[in-house]
C-alpha cells in the first residue's frame, strides 16, 4: 500500500463505486429483460406449420412489398431474388432497388428475368436520389426493379417504399436469407392487433457455417470461425433476451435493418429512413415511437422470437471492428437526435426505460467499462482500494456476464430448442463463458472507436467485405 | 456489500452453468428419443399414404404423438377428397381422442395445437370439446376454438360466440373477420345483427361489415350507407364503411360514396375513390378527376385507378388531366395511362 492523502483513497473508492454501480445497473436491466423474455416466450403462439399458418391467415393476410436494396451484388443477386420470389405468402411483391451499383447488378437482373422498362405511378413522399428507371418482368409479375442513383442503403429503402403500393413493407438487406415462411410468421402481430401494430422485427441468426442452397439455409450449423462463433452467442443475447424482453415491455427501440416489417403509412408519416445516420434502423423505430406518443395513439412495436432470417457475420477483426464501431455510432447519433426524449415523462416508458437503457448501455457503457479496466486493477495494486472493490468489479464484468449469457442459452434451450445438437449446446456454453475474457474487452475497444468517430463526425459505413455463404 | 456482489455473481453464474449442464444432458437423451420418433414417423408415412384404410399393422408401439402429428401434417398438405380420406384415417387411429385429451394440457401451446387439430374433425365429441374450450382462460385459444366451430356444419349461434369470446370488451383480431365470414354465407342475418348492434365495439361491427362485404350480400348496403353518411368526417370507421361498400359493389352505395369523395379525411377519400371505381359510378367521374390534384399520393392514385375502372368516361378525364390538369394531376394521369399502356 502506498502512503497517500485520504482524499485520494476516497476518490479512488468513488471512481470504483461508480464503475461498479454502472455495471450493476446494466446487469439489472439485463435480468429484467431476461424475465420479460421468458414471459414472452412462455406466452408466444403455438408454432404452427406453414400450411397451418396458410390455412389460418391465407385469406386475410395483408399484401406486403419486400424492399431489397442491392449495391454491387451481381454475383448473388439472382439467387437472392429467386429465394425471395419463392417465399410462402399469399400476396407479395419483391422490389429490388439497384442503388447505383458499379458492377453488373442491374444488367444481370434485366438479362436473367428479361425485364423491360415500365411506367409506374409512385409516391414521392420520401426523399431519395433520382430514379433512373423502373423495370418489370412479364414472366415474374411479383418482381419489380428500381434503378436509382447511388445514395446508400437508407436512400434505397426510401425509394423502394415510395414505389411500394401495399399496406405493409418488409425491408431487408440484399444478402439476408429469409426463412420460406418468414412473412407468414412476421405478419401475425398485424393480424392479431391490426389497429395498433406499426412495426414487427424478427430473429436474425448467423448463417456462417450453415449449409445454404438456393438462397435458403437448409442445415443449421455452428461456424468454425472464432469471431463468427462469438457472434452466435451475442446475437442470441441481443435478439432472444434484449429485443424480446424490450418488446414485451413495449420499449423496443430497434428493429434490425436485415429484417423488419412496417406499416407503410407509418414509415411515410415519419419521413422514412434517415440517410444522415448509420443507425437508420434504430432511428426509424425511435421516430415511430415519437410520432405515436406525440399523437397519443395506442400502438405496438413488436418483436417475434421465431427465426425469420439469416445473415452473414463478419469473420475478421478488422471488419467486425468496423461494424461494431458503426453500430455504436448509430446509437449515439440516434440518441443525440432524439435526446429530448431521454427521461422525458411525455414519452413514458420509451423515454425512461428505453432511452435510459440506451444511455447506460450504449452512451456511457463502453466508456465506463474501459475506464474500469484501466483504473480499477491499478488502484487495487496501488492499495488505494480494497480487494472487495476489485472482486465487485470482476463480478460485474465477468461472472455476471457469464450468468447473463448462459441464462440466455438456457432460455433458448428450454423454450425454443433451435440448436440441432447437444454438442452445439456444449460449444455455445463454452463460448458464453469465454467471450467475457478477451472478446468482450475487444468489443468495448471497438465501441470506443465508434465513440471517437461520432465525436469526429465521421460519415459513411466503412468497408463490409463479405466472404459469401457456404453454398452447396 | 461489495463481497455480496461477488458472492451473488458467483452463485448465479454457477447455478446457470449447472442448469445448462443438466440441459445438455437432457438434450443428449432427448436426441436419441427424437431420432426414434423420427424413424417411427418415416415408417408410418408410407403406411398412411399407401392404402385407403388406416394401417393396422406396423403401428403398434408407435408413440401417440407421432401418429397424431403426422396425420395432422398430412391432412394439412392435401385438399378435397384426399383430405377427407386422411381425416377418416386419423379418426380411426384415435387422433381426435388424443387431441381432446390434449385440450386439458397445462401448456398453452399444446392446447392451441389440439384446438387447431380438432378443427379438422366434424364429429359431435370434437364439437363438444371445442364448445368447452370457448371457456379457456386464453383469448387466442378461445378464438381458435370459435374459428374451428364456425367452420363446421353444426355451428353455434354467432351471438353466443361473440359473448363467449369476450368480443364486447376486447380488441378484435383480423381473425374475427374470418370467423364472421364463416357465418356470412350460411347465417347472414346473424352477421347483420352484429353490424346493427350499437352496443358492440366498433372494431367488431366493422369486422362483421367486412365479412358481409366479402360474401357479396347487398342487403346490408342501405344500413352501411346510412352509417357512412352519419359517421364523423375524421372518424376511423368512415373509410372502412366506404371500403366495405366498394367490396359489395352495389350501386345503392352511391350517396355515401359521393359524400366520401368530398370528405376532408384522406383515408375516406381513398376508400371512396376505390369504391367509386369498383361500383363503376360514372357520375363520380368529375369528382375523381378533381381528386387527381389532391395533395396526398394515395388519393391521386386511387382516383386515377377508379377513373380507369370507369372505362371510356374515366379515360377521357384522365387524358384531359394529363394534357391540361394541374402539375400533380398531370403527373398522376400521364403515369397511370402509361402504366396501363393507354398513353396517347
Amino acid at each position: 500500500m502506498i502512503s497517500a492523502p485520504d482524499w485520494l483513497f476516497r476518490a479512488a473508492e468513488i471512481v470504483t463505486l461508480f464503475v461498479i454501480a454502472c455495471g450493476l445497473i446494466q446487469i439489472l436491466f439485463y435480468i429484467v429483460q431476461l424475465l420479460f423474455a421468458a414471459l414472452a416466450l412462455h406466452r408466444r403462439p403455438a408454432h404452427a406449420s406453414t400450411s397451418a399458418l396458410w390455412d389460418r391467415f391465407g385469406d386475410i393476410a395483408p399484401s406486403i412489398a419486400i424492399v431489397a436494396p442491392a449495391y454491387n451484388e451481381e454475383v448473388t443477386i439472382i439467387e437472392s431474388v429467386e429465394a425471395l420470389l419463392a417465399l410462402h405468402y399469399p400476396d407479395f411483391e419483391v422490389i429490388v432497388v439497384n442503388d447505383g451499383s458499379k458492377d453488373a447488378t442491374l444488367q444481370t437482373l434485366i438479362d436473367h428475368y428479361s425485364m423491360r422498362p415500365v411506367a409506374r405511378y409512385h409516391d414521392r413522399a420520401l426523399a431519395h436520389q433520382p430514379i433512373r428507371g423502373l423495370y418489370a418482368a412479364p414472366d415474374r409479375p411479383r418482381l419489380f426493379l428500381v434503378d436509382k442513383q447511388n445514395g446508400g442503403k437508407a436512400d434505397a429503402m426510401n425509394a423502394g417504399i415510395n414505389v411500394a403500393r401495399t399496406p405493409l413493407v418488409c425491408v431487408i438487406d440484399a444478402d439476408t436469407l429469409l426463412e420460406p415462411d418468414a412473412l407468414m410468421r412476421a405478419v401475425r402481430p398485424f393480424i392479431d392487433d391490426p389497429a395498433r401494430t406499426v412495426a414487427v422485427g424478427g430473429t436474425i441468426r448467423i448463417a456462417n457455417g450453415c449449409r445454404v442452397e438456393g438462397g435458403r439455409v437448409v442445415e443449421a450449423r455452428l461456424p468454425r470461425n472464432f469471431f463468427a462463433l462469438m457472434q452466435v452467442v451475442e446475437y442470441l443475447r441481443a435478439f432472444l433476451m434484449a429485443r424480446l424482453g424490450l418488446s414485451e415491455m413495449q420499449t423496443l427501440l430497434i428493429i434490425s435493418g436485415a429484417f423488419g416489417l412496417f406499416r407503410r403509412n407509418s414509415v411515410i408519416d415519419v419521413g422514412g429512413f434517415s440517410a444522415d445516420t448509420v443507425g437508420e434502423d434504430m432511428e426509424l423505430v425511435v421516430k415511430l415511437h415519437r410520432r405515436m406518443r406525440d399523437l397519443k395513439r395506442p400502438y405496438r412495436i413488436v418483436y417475434i422470437p421465431e427465426p425469420v432470417s439469416w445473415t452473414e457475420a463478419p469473420e475478421t477483426a478488422a471488419i467486425l471492428g468496423n461494424q461494431r464501431a458503426r453500430w455504436q455510432r448509430g446509437s449515439l447519433e440516434t440518441f443525440r437526435t432524439h435526446k429530448d426524449m431521454f427521461l422525458n415523462p411525455r414519452y413514458g416508458r420509451i423515454g425512461v426505460i428505453g432511452f435510459g437503457q440506451v444511455w447506460i448501455v450504449d452512451v456511457i457503457g463502453p466508456i465506463v467499462e474501459v475506464a474500469g479496466y484501466l483504473l480499477v486493477p491499478p488502484l487495487w495494486m496501488l492499495g488505494l482500494i480494497s480487494f472487495d472493490y476489485l472482486l465487485a468489479f470482476l463480478a460485474v464484468i465477468f461472472t455476471f456476464g457469464v450468468f447473463i449469457s448462459v441464462a440466455t442459452l438456457i432460455l433458448e434451450e428450454v423454450q425454443l430448442r433451435r440448436l440441432p445438437r447437444a454438442r452445439d449446446l456444449v460449444i455455445l456454453t463454452a463460448v458464453a463463458v469465454l467471450e467475457n475474457f478477451g472478446y468482450r474487452q475487444l468489443n468495448n475497444f471497438w465501441r470506443l472507436r465508434g465513440w471517437w468517430q461520432f465525436l469526429r463526425k465521421k460519415q459513411g459505413w466503412g468497408d463490409m467485405v463479405r466472404k459469401g455463404f457456404q453454398r452447396s | 456489500m461489495l463481497r455480496l456482489i461477488w458472492d451473488l455473481s458467483l452463485l448465479l453464474a454457477g447455478a446457470a452453468l449447472a442448469v445448462m449442464s443438466l440441459l445438455v444432458l437432457l438434450r443428449a437423451l432427448s436426441t436419441r428419443r427424437r431420432d426414434r420418433l423420427l424413424a417411427a414417423r418415416r415408417r408410418l408415412a408410407p403406411l398412411l399414404l399407401a392404402t385407403a384404410d388406416p394401417p393396422r399393422e406396423g403401428i403398434e408401439g408407435m408413440a401417440d404423438s407421432v401418429v397424431t402429428q403426422l396425420t395432422l401434417d398430412l391432412i394439412q398438405l392435401v385438399r378435397g377428397a384426399e383430405r377427407i380420406q386422411f381425416i377418416g384415417k386419423a379418426a380411426e387411429l384415435g387422433v381426435p381422442d388424443r387431441l381432446r385429451r390434449q385440450l386439458r394440457s397445462f401448456s398453452r401451446r399444446r392446447r392451441m395445437i389440439a384446438v387447431q387439430g380438432l378443427a379438422l374433425f366434424d364429429d359431435d365429441l370434437s364439437r363438444e370439446a371445442l364448445l368447452d374450450t370457448l371457456g379457456d382462460r386464453d383469448d387466442e385459444i378461445r378464438l381458435a376454438a370459435a374459428l374451428a366451430l364456425g367452420r363446421g356444419d353444426n355451428r353455434p349461434g354467432l351471438d353466443e360466440l361473440v359473448a363467449r369470446l369476450g368480443l364486447r370488451d376486447h380488441r378484435s383480431s383480423l381473425l374475427t373477420v374470418t370467423l364472421f365470414r364463416h357465418y356470412a354465407n350460411e347465417a347472414p342475418d346473424e352477421v347483420q345483427a352484429l353490424v346493427l348492434d350499437t352496443d358492440l365495439p366498433l372494431s367488431v361491427r366493422l369486422a362483421a361489415i367486412e365479412a358481409q362485404a366479402v360474401s357479396g350480400d347487398y342487403r346490408l348496403v342501405p344500413a352501411i350507407v346510412e352509417l357512412g353518411l352519419r359517421a364523423p368526417d375524421d372518424s376511423e370507421e368512415l373509410p372502412r364503411y366506404l371500403h366495405a361498400l366498394g367490396r359489395i359493389g352495389h350501386p345503392a352505395a352511391r350517396d355515401a360514396v359521393l359524400a366520401g369523395l368530398a370528405s376532408n379525411s384522406m383515408p375516406a377519400r381513398v376508400a371512396a375513390a376505390g369504391a367509386a371505381g369498383r361500383i363503376a359510378l360514372l357520375e363520380s367521374a368529375d369528382q375523381l378527376a378533381g381528386l387527381l390534384d389532391a395533395p396526398e399520393w394515395w388519393v391521386r392514385f386511387r382516383s386515377a385507378e377508379a377513373l380507369l375502372q370507369l372505362g371510356d368516361t374515366g379515360i377521357v378525364r384522365l387524358r384531359e388531366a394529363a394534357a391540361s390538369g394541374g402539375e400533380l394531376a398531370r403527373e398522376a394521369a400521364a403515369a397511370m395511362l402509361a402504366e396501363r399502356g393507354l398513353a396517347p
